[in-house]
């Protein structure tokens, strides 16, 4: 299993369920309370319901009391109904339309004491039509809501009802009212929307289970059937608890897609953080081997990752110490090798030297008045060979090791060695000698020869600089920097002068350097070279200190 | 006028009904023109929105009551537009007559004014009239409204009312004129909806229809409006349970009504309901 899949496994069990588990229970508890809390604002609905059919029967009675008493005052109704007079007859049948239209009411009939309509403010002209019984039904039904089916010339309607009676001349008139039961009727009591309010014919047993109140009402027919029992049904259309549920829901799902959605983000990125590191150390670690142990990785990072690397990092320079180390072993076989054929061509070099001495020993001994002529003959075979030697000799006896270990004033051997050079080169070498210098466990010769190569190469380098000397302590190293203001090199120069044998300088042997490097690493200490062309170069070198001895005391600026 | 027991092939009787001019007897009522009266349009009105114009020649009758007549005859139903009752105000030119379409307010402001002749068909506006001390003429009973119906033994007619309209009306007693000629009987009737329709517009055959239906037993039927080309295709083919139909009833004469039969050839019986006449109001000499 791979460290994301891990990861995202991890992040399931640890932030995903516990999330999807709370967001469970809040939901569930919302919804709890958030349904008790609408079954009884439904309640207060439905009582308010029922106070407003209530009231709109009372409103409508109210206002039936009013017209009954102006009708009972208007002596053109009075005349055209009651006495008859033609003049009066259309006043009559139109007084109604008006009082309906003024009292705000949706129908309004006269009827006389023969139950025939004396003037209708709905419908006109249905003047004179008998409707036999409908007032007394109405007049039944007194203290209930009721309804009446209501013909117009163009179709019919239900309309919550009313009927007062009222004498004119001794005549009786009932007057019925009414207000229109339809959609908006229903819709205005049922709030809005809130509730659904339906008219049901029947008794309310048959209602449908969702229904959760009925209100009784009694439906009266122009026709002499007596009033049927009806009833309004009151459901609970619960729009309001469904958007509160849905957008709670919305809610819970909304933010745990967000946290899956965050969370997967984060884990793609921490197992990215992590497992890309990892890959290129693996690349890293695939691509060393002794013939390429120069692999350095940057590792900024303060975690375990930039640790790891780190240590890598410390692995591979380890790595490439020794087979640098490995490298030098073997030039020095090589070394050795070239050593032994110098020493052959030694042997041969003191071959004719031999045979000169032998030549001008016999010619002493058998013609010694001709022994300056000879020797002036065989002397330049003499020059030539002991020549030979000498450079010979010159080259390997800087290769020779010395194994001779102590602690060693490296302070004092870096004047000696500044001196030298002063007097060797006329050239000033300046020397910056820190006091307290603690000593390096090492050879002192090799030492010399350390500073004597790089002090020689610095000063070769030179086109009238000036070649600086510092030596100096840090953490447990000694530290000696020679710099230049010479030359430089290129970095190919550079790798070339480290192998050996390369030189830029007519009688150089180009060994300075790598010699340099190998008696550094025989004290266990390490070289660094900084250089550039034009640009001089800096060598520094680093030695370890030889912790059991103490301190020099120090010394000064020279 | 003489009795005809003859049936078409799907019809029955056909009731025709004609007005004064009838020639076949009718009873004429009092207001009738007379016969030595001569008032005529001398071309088509032309009509505006709420203006309309027209040429006349009259004599031995007053220009203004003249120019109230054929106003009240010629622009029917221009003259009613949308109020009702109609009221116009009518003004005698060289030429002719301009008339002007006035709703309730315009007309009781021209009334005030003390100078507009007015030709209305406003009870009240003519009430008010009077009180005002102006001159109230009625004109002669011009417009005739029929119930058209599938079937002759109908009795609609019996039970209308002149109180059943607001303009100035009075029953009707239904003449029965043979037609010279069989009416056209080959139109095919569809099925009657159960509507008693009117031509919108026409307040007083609104009303009409709605008595026919306030008085019916029938709880089903309905009164409809349909817009006049709506409700001359409906008479066509006879989709109603029956039809008001108004027309002029001046000038028309049993021999005219054939021109009727033609616009409704499913029909039975044509039976007369009411007639209606306006009021023409002059200021004070």
């Amino acid at each position: 299993m791979t460290i994301r899949a891990r990861m995202s496994l991890a992040f399931a069990l640890a932030a995903l369920l516990p999330l999807g588990v709370l967001a469970h229970g809040v939901r569930r508890e919302v919804n709890r309370r958030v349904t008790a809390q609408y079954e009884r604002r439904v309640s207060a609905l439905i009582e308010i319901v029922r106070q407003d059919l209530a009231r709109e029967s009372a409103t409508i009675a109210a206002r039936l009391e009013i017209l009954a008493t102006d009708l009972s005052s208007d002596d053109r109704f009075r005349l055209g109904a009651v006495r008859g007079d033609a003049a009066h007859r259309r006043y009559v049948l139109d007084w109604a339309a008006r009082a309906m239209d003024i009292a705000g009411l949706s129908m309004l009939r006269i009827y006389d004491d023969e139950d025939r309509v004396v003037s209708s403010g709905h419908f006109r002209n249905e003047f004179g039509r008998a409707d036999p019984g409908l007032p007394a039904r109405l007049a039944s039904t007194s203290g209930s809501n009721t309804l009446i089916r209501v013909k117009t010339a163009s179709g019919s309607f239900t309309a919550l009802a009313s009927v007062h009676a009222t004498q004119v001349g001794g005549r009786r008139f009932t007057l019925v009212a009414g207000t229109t039961v339809d959609e908006s009727f229903f819709t205005r009591l049922g709030r809005d929307g809130e509730l659904d309010v339906s008219l049901v014919l029947g008794e309310p047993a048959a209602a449908p289970s969702t229904v959760l109140e009925t209100l009784p009402l009694i439906l009266v027919g122009d026709s002499a059937t007596p009033p049927q029992q009806t009833h309004l049904a009151i459901t609970p259309l619960g729009s309001e608890l469904r958007s509160l549920r849905g957008d709670l829901d919305r809610w819970i799902a909304g933010s745990f897609l967000v946290a899956a959605l965050i969370g997967a983000v984060l884990v793609m990125w921490l197992a990215t953080a992590l497992s890309r590191p990892l890959a290129t150390l693996a690349r890293a670690a695939l691509s060393i081997d002794f013939t390429t142990p120069d692999v350095d990785l940057v590792a900024e990072r303060d975690d375990e990752v930039g640790t790891l690397a780190r240590r890598f990092s410390a692995t591979t320079r380890r790595l490439r110490t020794s087979a640098a180390r490995l490298r030098d072993a073997e030039r020095r076989a090589t070394v050795g090798e070239l050593a032994r054929q110098v020493n052959h061509d030694v042997k041969n070099g003191l071959v004719p030297i031999r045979n000169v001495l032998r030549h001008l020993s016999h010619v002493q001994q058998t013609s010694p008045h001709d022994l300056a002529t000879v020797f002036g003959e065989r002397r330049a075979t003499l020059d030539s060979s002991v020549a030979y030697l000498d450079e010979l000799a010159t080259r390997w006896a800087r290769l020779a090791p010395r194994a001779e270990r102590k602690p060693v004033d490296v302070a004092a051997i870096a004047r000696d060695a500044a001196m030298a050079a002063r007097d060797a080169y006329a050239t000033p070498v300046q020397l910056e000698v820190r006091t307290g210098l603690p000593p390096v466990f090492g050879d002192p010769i090799a030492l010399r020869r350390i500073l004597d190569n790089l002090l020689t190469n610095a000063v070769h380098s030179l086109d009238g600089g000036v070649v600086t000397m510092t030596t100096a302590s840090h953490d447990d190293v000694v530290r000696i920097v020679i710099a230049d203001t010479g030359r430089g090199m290129t970095p190919d120069q550079l790798a070339r002068a480290l192998a050996g044998f390369y030189t830029t300088k007519p009688h150089g042997t180009g060994l300075g350097l790598s010699v340099v490097r190998r008696l550094v690493s025989d004290h266990g200490g390490s070289v660094h070279i900084d250089t550039a062309p034009d640009r001089g170069t800096t060598v520094t070198v680093e030695l370890p200190v030889h912790l059991t001895i103490p301190r020099f005391a120090g010394s000064g600026r020279s | 006028m003489r009795q005809s027991g003859g049936r078409a092939q799907r019809v029955g009787w056909v009731v025709l009904y004609a007005l004064s001019a009838c020639s076949s007897g009718l009873r004429v009522p009092p207001e009738s023109p007379v016969v030595t009266e001569t008032c005529a349009s001398t071309g088509a009105p032309s009509r505006a929105a709420d203006s309309a114009f027209f040429a006349f020649t009259v004599g031995g009758l007053a220009r203004d009551v003249c120019a109230a007549r054929l106003a009240a005859a010629l622009l029917r139903p221009w003259a009613a537009g949308p109020a009702a009752p109609w009221t116009v105000q009518v003004a005698i030119i060289d030429s002719g007559a301009a008339v002007h379409r006035l709703d309730a307010a315009r007309a009781r402001d021209a009334l005030d004014a003390g100078r507009a002749h007015l030709v209305t068909e406003d009870a009240d506006l003519i009430a008010y009239a009077r009180q005002r001390g102006l001159v109230v003429e009625p004109l002669p009973w011009d417009r005739l409204y029929l119930a058209v119906v599938p079937r002759s033994g109908d009795t609609l007619g019996a039970v209308i009312s002149p109180d059943a309209v607001r303009a100035d009306a009075r029953s009707v007693v239904a003449p029965r004129c043979a037609p010279d000629s069989q009416p056209e009987t080959s139109g095919t009737v569809v099925t009657q909806s159960r509507r008693i329709v009117y031509e919108t517009g026409d307040v007083t055959a609104r009303e009409v229809a709605e008595r026919l239906v306030g008085v019916t037993g029938d709880t089903a039927i309905a009164a409809a409006g349909l817009a006049p080309t709506e409700f001359a295709a409906a008479l066509r083919t006879g989709a109603a349970s029956a039809f008001v139909v108004s027309v002029a009833s001046s000038g028309l004469g049993c021999q005219a009504l054939t021109t009727i039969v033609p616009l409704a050839p499913w029909a039975a019986a044509f039976i007369p309901l009411i007639e209606t006449r306006a009021h023409l109001i002059a200021p004070r000499p």
